[in-house]
């Protein structure tokens, strides 16, 4: 586990010594988070640099019954972005989660339509290396 | 020394002027004119017997520029000056209150003085902000000045009229000072000392029209329509030191005259017709106490001497302690999401030179917006935990455990051992507690960020054998931890009656 750490930080480090290409982590720390706030998901998703995981995560925004958020993650895990939603319109907010996984209750094409409330992106480090939100 | 007065009036005299400790060179001017004055024409005995003795050693003390100007404020010098002004609160003998203030405004080669009492409130109007002439400011400038001298935080507002917004439907219960201090403003050419303090207040919504204004109290505690709660609201209100002046043409407090000659007379606005209660527009605040009759009664509000909730060696733990500092709040905070379309409220527990409180209330949201907590903290206040409430319809839904989003908040802030996130669910309460910063931080990067995924999924596969919400969302986060001795995150439930009682899930 250890070994994998180093590895990813060595690797990014000598793709900023190199230069050539922006690095992923850079493209993600200058993201401008501002200019899709209260914007529909779908259109950040438009936006984001290329290669995330298309394995999209739902999950609650509060209590488990009070949906709801979504995660995209970059290969490895590198980095990932929590997505807050607001004032939501096409989901139903309240679910019962005992009746079923995330995915079901508040259903991704649904949820892809509404506004987002807040964005942070994460390193494998669990930092938070870019964030804003509506509030 | 006028040698005919009694031993007594010497006495109280000399214990007028008592202090603790050297006043510096401006205080000792103050006291050297309260002196002549008396000597002139004795008042000081009357006065303590009514008023109290000074704090000489817990006065407030600024510097103001005045620049000579057309306002309406007494001012015969046509050059500017540097002034201070201090403000002496005086405590009767036996109390634990400040009875009230003189006011001193030390010029170059005057000394102006007034004195105020914390009752006169009710002469200031009472608007419902906090502007300079309301009864509001002018009652919290003394809550302050007797945090100053008694080190008291805790007050209870008697008047329900005091800090309300609305006093129709909400009253203000109790107010904490978290922080104060004194800066210096500028406003119309001139500088006022200005008292901010932060506090946390707790108001109770009344359900009933006009409640609160019919019965100078809340019905939020014992309510017949279903709809009363309490609340709290964080901020900071500054003061400016706008006393009202007497008016040099009339003398001062019916007896006295203003300013820098005779006794000290007694400051407070006239509510008649004729006299604006705005001390920048008031042309004479001191009148004939005739027509306007200094107020009587209490000062609006009590000190709240707070008992050390009683310890209990057994059941001591971080969890509890931090629980306990917080159990009613928890508890009202729960009762008034249930009536707010389930909003999940936040805030704060800070410790400061040993006192810890509560405070950055923040409301929740009724749609899908994601649960706020503020963490802006003060000098020296240090972050013990962040508290919230899952106030579910408990006929549709269940009290769940934490999510996985309140383990991410958790681990925002999760950098000390001993750090807590508390969560109220009406019949129980939960707590993280951070036992070991390094396998915490193991146990975080062995998720890989995936803790939504990886936590939905266990879930997933526990609805069949425990239908019950609340249990399975427990029996999640029992096995999606471990032992904490191996993720370093203890996991604690408390259940009611006593929500201060934790007992470990994750040994
Ligand atoms: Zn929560």
């Amino acid at each position: 586990m250890m070994n994998k750490i180093l590895f990813s930080l060595l690797f990014i480090f000598l793709m900023n010594k190199a230069g050539a290409q922006v690095s992923l982590d850079a493209q993600l720390r200058n993201f401008p988070i501002a200019n899709y706030l209260n914007k529909p998901i779908d259109t950040l998703i438009a936006h984001l640099p290329n290669g995330f995981d298309t394995a999209f995560i739902v999950s609650s925004a509060g209590s488990l019954n009070r949906g709801a958020s979504l995660q995209i993650n970059y290969p490895n895990n590198e980095f990932w972005i929590d997505i807050y939603i607001t004032n939501a319109h096409f989901i139903t907010v309240w679910k019962d989660r005992t009746t079923g996984p995330p995915e079901v209750l508040w259903p991704l094409s649904l949820l892809r339509k509404e506004k987002i409330g807040s964005i942070a992106i994460y390193n494998m480090l669990c930092e938070i290396i870019n964030e804003g939100d509506i509030y | 020394m006028d040698t005919g007065f009694s031993e007594n009036t010497k006495d109280i005299t000399a214990k007028f002027f008592q202090t603790t400790s050297a006043p510096n060179a401006t205080v000792q001017r103050v006291m050297e004119e309260i002196k002549k004055r008396n000597e002139e024409k004795e008042f000081i005995t009357q006065f303590a017997k009514e008023n109290g003795y000074p704090v000489w050693n817990k006065v407030i003390i600024g510097t103001s520029i005045q620049q000579n100007n057309e306002t309406s404020f007494i001012n015969n010098n046509s050059n500017a000056e540097i002034d201070t002004t201090i403000l002496i609160p005086f405590v009767l003998v036996g109390e634990n209150t400040v009875e009230g203030f003189i006011k001193a405004e030390v010029k170059q080669r005057t000394i102006d003085l007034s004195y105020s009492l914390a009752k006169d409130y009710k002469a200031y109007e009472f608007k419902q902000d906090n502007s300079r002439a309301s009864s509001t400011s002018f009652a919290y400038l003394n809550i302050l000045l007797n945090k100053v001298v008694f080190g008291v935080n805790d007050y209870t507002i008697t008047d329900p009229r005091l800090f309300s917004t609305d006093t129709g439907h909400v009253n203000s219960n109790n107010i904490h000072i978290n922080d104060m201090n004194i800066t210096f403003s500028t406003e119309n050419t001139y500088r006022y000392i200005t008292l901010c303090g932060s506090t946390t207040t707790q108001y109770g919504f009344c359900g009933t029209p006009d409640f609160c204004r019919r019965n100078r109290g809340c019905d939020a505690g014992n309510c017949p329509t279903g709809q009363c709660y309490f609340y709290y609201t964080t901020s900071t209100t500054c003061i400016s030191t706008l006393i009202p002046l007497p008016d040099p043409m009339q003398g001062g407090g019916g007896t006295g005259g203003y300013g820098n000659t005779g006794e000290i007379p007694h400051a407070y606005p006239c509510t008649t017709p004729d006299n604006p209660t705005d001390p920048y527009t008031a042309q004479s605040n001191v009148v004939d106490p005739g027509n306007c009759p200094p107020p009587s009664g209490g000062p609006g509000w009590v000190p709240v001497l707070i008992e050390e909730p009683p310890f209990d060696p057994p059941t001591d733990s971080i969890p509890s302690n931090i629980s306990r500092a917080c159990d009613k709040e928890l508890d009202s905070l729960y009762q008034w999401g249930m009536n707010n379309q389930f909003r999940e409220q936040s805030f704060i527990v800070v410790k400061k030179n040993g006192s810890i409180y509560l405070k950055n209330f923040m409301p929740g949201f009724p749609g899908g917006d994601k649960t706020r907590v503020n963490y802006t903290l003060a000098a020296g206040e240090e972050l013990l935990a962040y508290a919230h409430i899952h106030a579910e319809d408990t006929v549709n839904f269940y009290r769940s455990s934490f999510s996985p989003d309140d383990l991410i908040e958790f681990n925002k802030n999760a950098y000390n051992v001993g750090y807590t996130a508390i969560l109220e669910v009406g019949n129980a309460r939960y707590a993280f507690v951070l036992e070991d910063v390094q396998m915490k931080s193991n146990f975080n990067i062995s998720k890989m960020g995936q803790h939504k995924k990886l936590f939905n999924a266990k879930f997933n596969t526990l609805t069949l054998q425990y239908p019950n919400g609340q249990t399975c969302s427990e029996q999640t986060w029992i096995q999606y931890l471990g032992s904490a001795s191996v993720s370093g995150i203890g996991f604690y439930k408390a259940t009611s009656p006593n929500k201060n009682n934790y007992i470990k899930l994750n040994p």
